[in-house]
């Protein structure tokens, strides 16, 4: 079997895939994290296949190895030598990267990186929905701030100050959260502090 | 013509043509609509370029010409026709072991530029220490000034010395923490060591070579062959944005804009010196004066020599990088470093540019005229302090 090198700074990215692998046959797997020592890891595991992290660093050191193969007996070498391109593009894309020792079979590589591009797809999407949440929360609150100030100087009632804030932000093209942002940091220049 | 591009960089003081570029709207005088992309890793850079995520990039010299090889990553052929600037970088030892020199043999400190002969001689009186020197990337100018320099001093690769790549940013921290006894890079990760005291700088790349190669903005021939027009806006948007640079108020002006978090994110009292020509090798020493430790664009620094891509071929195969040399080096060199692409640009802008694509190789110790050129050309010093770069003995070790 096969042993496989998870280099990832996410902690919790690097465990949804080991999870994945494992469900997928793959036994012997080793997690490296961003703290660890690389080189040393590599030299004592002696992996057959690395994936790792686009946003790591470590990847120029990775690379080196290739050069300095009296220290490494095993050759690196970047996947695409025996991955078809398209594959390639997908996991650049995803932000994954892999290396492989020479002679693994194609088939087998590619259905470790397919694996590895829909997890890191997966962590991006969560990534991307969690920042969409955060900016609604964001969005809420500043509409509660200007509601409240509209409802105390102009005497309205909340469904009122939302009305008016809706169409403020109507007239002028923007997003109601981006209005209520604009005026609550006006009244603030004017001296009343929500 | 395609007019939205993505371009990619490292946080590197010379970054700095494409951040002026962009910052004083050189891009979009021509048309573009650039978006720049700060990368982590050189491999991230050659990948994305490779594959089209980035249209092109800040790259180290030979990246382009050991891609076309085939000997880094997948051998997608890439090219270069701008070249973003000449010297720039420095090798730096641990504070110790320059103590340690000044104490046990100031002789070795003699001479300018110094000689790696004290490392030697700190070797022999500890004879079970072994040295780790960090260079940046296999394929970099770096990579072939640090062997140079080691063995000039009688540094054995393999016995007395190792070198490991580690990415510029994190050059600093792998010396703080001793995982490494010096390194070569480019600012300002060099002055980030002195500043805080952990190194000295032994010598610049300009103390090893006047006015050697160092980056360059490289392409792949596939999409430079799909854009040609957007080639030639971009390459004439660098060009004025080099330009721009040459002023030395203006140079006060991209210190501030580099320093900046969305470029280098450190302060500006590590870039702004060295771009002025004002550079500091120990921590308790003055600055010294090195005017062209940063040249943008005098002395023809643009132009993509050919004799730059003959020097990177002999270092690759004494490095054992590169095998075997190629059959045919001009037609390869011509396909990679795109001097016609470049000489089309300058013309363009009423610029004056060379008509030799070998930079005569004599050893120049003041400035000369370059008279093989549309206009005579002022050039700068082009001594090569080590007589190893110049005729590089193999090194490689039998696998």
């Amino acid at each position: 079997m096969h042993k496989l090198m998870l280099v990832d700074h996410d902690p919790d990215r690097s465990a949804s895939l080991e999870a994945a692998l494992l469900a997928v046959g793959y036994a012997h797997i080793i997690r490296v994290g961003q703290h660890d020592n690389l080189l040393n890891a590599v030299r004592t595991h002696q992996p057959d296949i690395i994936l790792i992290d686009m946003q790591s660093p470590d990847r120029d050191t990775l690379e080196s190895l290739r050069n300095v193969s009296r220290e490494m007996p095993k050759p690196i070498v970047f996947f695409a030598a025996q991955s078809d391109l398209e594959t390639t593009r997908a996991a650049i894309s995803a932000g994954v990267s892999a290396y492989i020792v020479d002679d693994l079979p194609g088939k087998r590589l590619k259905s470790v990186l397919e694996v590895a591009i829909a997890r890191f797809q997966d962590h991006q999407k969560l990534r991307e929905e969690l920042e969409d949440y955060k900016g609604r929360l964001q969005d809420r609150k500043d509409v509660d701030k200007a509601k409240g100030i509209l409802m105390q100087h102009r005497n309205l009632s909340e469904d009122e100050a939302y009305q008016l804030l809706r169409k403020m932000a109507m007239d002028r093209n923007m997003k109601i959260g981006e209005a209520a942002r604009n005026f609550v940091a006006a009244m603030a220049l004017l001296g009343d502090k929500p | 013509m395609k007019q939205a591009l993505r371009i990619g960089f490292l946080p590197l003081t010379d970054c700095a043509v494409l951040v002026a570029a962009l910052e004083r709207g050189f891009f979009e005088k021509h048309g573009l609509q650039v978006t720049l992309h700060r990368e982590v890793s050189w491999a991230n850079i050659r990948d994305r370029v490779a594959f089209g995520e980035l249209d092109a990039a800040h790259m180290l010299a030979p990246m382009p010409l050991a891609a076309t090889l085939g000997i880094d990553g997948l051998g997608i052929p890439m090219q270069a026709a701008f070249s973003l600037g000449l010297n720039g970088s420095a090798i730096t030892l641990a504070s110790s072991l320059m103590q340690a020199i000044r104490e046990h043999f100031p002789q070795d400190l003699c001479t300018t530029p110094m000689r790696a002969h004290g490392l030697k001689r700190l070797l022999s009186a500890q004879t079970s220490r072994k040295l780790v020197f960090g260079c940046v990337y296999p394929f970099s100018q770096h990579h072939y000034l640090l062997q140079a320099w080691l063995q000039d001093g009688g540094l054995v690769l393999g016995q007395d010395v190792e070198i490991r790549v580690i990415p510029p940013q994190q050059m600093v921290e792998s010396l703080a923490q001793g995982q490494i006894d010096g390194y070569c890079a480019g600012e300002p990760w060099n002055q980030q060591a002195v500043s805080r005291g952990i190194g000295h700088v032994a010598v610049t790349s300009y103390d090893l070579w006047n006015n050697g190669p160092e980056k360059v903005l490289g392409v792949t021939q596939a999409w430079a062959e799909a854009n040609p027009k957007t080639h030639q806006a971009l390459l004439c948007a660098l060009l004025e944005a080099a330009q721009w640079l040459d002023n030395a108020h203006n140079r006060l002006r991209i210190a501030e804009l580099l320093a900046r978090p969305e470029y280098l994110d450190v302060p500006l009292s590590l870039v702004q010196p060295p771009l002025l020509g004002r550079y500091r090798y120990a921590p308790d020493e003055p600055e010294r004066l090195l005017p062209d430790f940063n040249v943008f664009t005098r002395y023809a620094a643009n132009f993509p020599w050919h004799s730059h891509g003959t020097y990177f071929l002999a270092q690759m195969h004494a490095t054992g990088q590169l095998p075997t040399l190629p059959a045919d080096p001009a037609t390869l060199l011509a396909k990679v470093y795109r001097t016609d692409l470049y000489r089309v640009a300058a013309e363009t802008l009423s610029l004056p540019y060379p008509t030799v694509d070998y930079l005569p190789a004599q050893q120049c110790m003041a400035p000369w005229v370059l008279r093989a050129a549309s206009q005579p050309m002022a050039m700068g010093n082009n001594y090569v302090a080590l007589q190893c770069l110049t005729s590089p003995t193999h090194t490689a070790k039998p696998e």
